[in-house]
């Protein structure tokens, strides 16, 4: 923070202050509700929340987003996908089984020009999409995701993914022509991983064939996710505070330098995970492209309550 | 039905970054207590609580170092369940009850962050490390002992938060003027619906339980604490103007509830 900054709070009048609140307590239902005409005003999205809003993990929408993606499009027993569902969806019967893994090296922004700011809004992200129905839309769901920086953890689990830490790598692609260069070219070869804790959790390569022309048409189905935040107070802890589906809503989704090709795929089997049972029996394709897009809202489309 | 207490919920309830309660910790703590300006800290407290008089800008940073376990073992998984942590915790009132405020905390550890933003710690992520003590005599044990030495220090992304030093001096039967007030928190989480950005799905103030809390192998002394000035953070306004009594012990603690104290939701602000 500027030291102006600092020297504006240690000027503040702290019994101005203190006259500007109205606080008064009402009791409603089995918890006191807090209500005021005028309060202290700490700032920030998420938490930490602070007299300036620079603290919080992650600053308000809109946020946006580019980077590069290696995919795998794959089929696994059916019935481990649909074991992983929430209440809201069903299997889709056209494409049971049917799922993507996905390696993403991101690049964040919000309005502050964060993506100068690379240590903390850069990030690598591992996860795995199932087909399923939301009523008669067929969708995908998102039961594991693994991210390796806390910004983007709280921006996932306001959205609905339910991130955990990982560490996830995969080939870049540089300008500059040579054996490690990984160009984007027919033949061309891109290597990613996740690990977790110590573990290694999934390994993917792709082989480029050739280049997609609709590089959307990769991205057909929206993503439907649990926002789930629990309580812990005794006799509440199987009554979560937030039990939310949700649906992604995605602005100016772009995606460029689309090529699909040969993929592989491995889950290793792993203590405190459940994704290996999502193992591939067959892979469809591999593919990578490069893509952007902004998120300000969300769908909220059922609420479970508690 | 997905099982689990946190997401990811999953078939066989393996895959949740917590498992349920009752929850339990032990560790070694490092501690600093300093003083900041109150002018500035009282900005940091949520409604409705307030700055202690008697002790304005009274404040620990201290610094953990933990095991955690809950019924299956997790002890045995210490890459997920070990974890490091730093937390200030600033004296305030609540209703006429002194309470310890936590503005900032800081873990090394995915399972930890969640855990806290269940008790209402508004954790990030953090680089913690402490001088640990060994059995065997050497230069590098750091045994605790009188002038025994300890160090700890807190990073994140690469910048360096908090800096600080403990010298031994004497062992105590009992802490003073240290964690001798509930730890009070904010659970807090957002939505994300276009118009609902401020209006939280969750926003209570909370109050922790600490279920046969024992604190043993206490030495007090002298501390030395800085925190260094860090772009996106606002830790070093609560810095400390003047700085009081070092400490180093062991802990251990369960968790089976929290106290709700009120629901800030009606606000949808501050």
């Amino acid at each position: 923070m500027p030291t102006s900054a600092l020297g504006t709070a240690a000027g503040m009048n702290k019994s101005t202050h203190f006259n500007q609140i109205k606080l008064w307590l009402v009791s409603v239902a089995s918890l006191p509700k807090v209500t005021h005409q005028d309060t202290k005003m700490l700032k920030g999205f998420t938490v930490p929340k602070s007299p300036f809003g620079q603290a919080a993990l992650t600053p308000p929408p809109p946020w946006h987003y580019a980077g590069d993606a290696v995919g795998i499009e794959f089929w696994t027993d059916p019935d481990a996908t649909a074991a992983t569902l929430p209440n809201g969806l069903s299997r889709d019967p056209k494409s049971n089984g049917r799922a993507v893994m996905m390696f993403l090296d991101w690049q964040f922004t919000a309005q502050d020009d964060e993506h100068l700011d690379p240590a903390r809004y850069q990030y690598r992200e591992a996860f795995i999409l199932v087909d399923a129905m939301y009523r008669d839309v067929p969708v995908m769901w998102c039961p594991y995701i693994y991210v390796d920086n806390d910004a983007a953890l709280a921006c996932g689990w306001t959205r609905g993914f339910p991130k955990k830490m990982g560490s996830i790598f995969q080939t870049r692609s540089f300008a500059a022509p040579g054996p490690a260069a990984a160009p984007i070219a027919s033949g061309s070869r891109f290597g990613a991983s996740l690990s977790a804790h110590g573990q290694r959790l999934a390994e993917a390569c792709v082989t480029l064939r050739k280049p997609v022309e609709d590089g959307l048409s990769l991205l057909s189905r929206p993503t439907v996710l649990l926002r789930y935040f629990p309580r812990l107070a005794a006799g509440y802890q199987d009554k979560p505070a937030v039990n939310e589906l949700a649906m992604s809503i995605t602005d100016n989704l772009t995606v460029v330098a689309a090529w699909i090709g040969k993929g592989e795929l491995n889950f290793t089997e792993t203590n405190g995970e459940e994704l290996h049972a999502l193992a591939p029996k067959r892979i469809e394709s591999g593919f990578r492209y490069s893509l952007s897009y902004s998120v300000s809202d969300l769908k909220i489309l059922e609420d479970h309550g508690s | 039905m997905l099982k689990g207490f946190t997401a990811p919920r999953s078939p066989l309830g393996a895959a949740a970054l917590v498992p349920s309660p009752p929850w339990h910790f032990a560790g070694d703590v490092l501690a600093v207590e300093f003083w900041n300006d109150p002018d500035v800290s009282v900005h940091i407290l949520p409604t409705g609580v307030e700055l202690d008089e008697k002790c304005p800008g009274h404040s620990v940073a201290l610094f953990t170092d933990y095991q955690f376990t809950a019924q299956n073992d997790e002890y045995l998984d210490p890459a997920r369940y070990q974890c490091r942590g730093f937390s200030v915790l600033l004296d305030a009132i609540w209703k006429g009850t002194r309470i310890a405020w936590c503005p900032y905390c800081y873990v090394d550890n995915d399972a930890a962050l969640m855990r806290g933003w269940i008790q209402g710690y508004p954790r990030k992520f953090g680089a913690v490390h402490q001088t640990r003590t060994f059995a065997t005599a050497s230069a590098a044990s750091a045994p605790l002992v009188h002038d025994g030495r300890f160090a700890a220090c807190m990073s994140a992304h690469g910048r360096l938060l908090v800096q600080a030093r403990v010298t031994l001096r004497e062992k105590a039967e009992r802490l003073v003027g240290l964690l001798d007030r509930r730890i009070v928190g904010r659970r807090y989480f957002p939505r994300l619906s276009a118009g609902l950005h401020d209006k939280p799905a969750v926003d209570e103030l909370v109050r922790c339980i600490s279920d046969r809390l024992l604190i043993t192998n206490i030495w007090i002394g002298e501390g030395e604490l800085n925190f260094p000035e860090a772009f996106g953070e606002e830790l070093e306004v609560l810095g400390p103007l003047k700085v009081g009594r070092g400490y180093r012990f062991s802990f251990s603690y369960s968790v089976t509830d929290i106290e709700i104290l009120a629901d800030l939701t009606a606000c949808n602000r501050g």
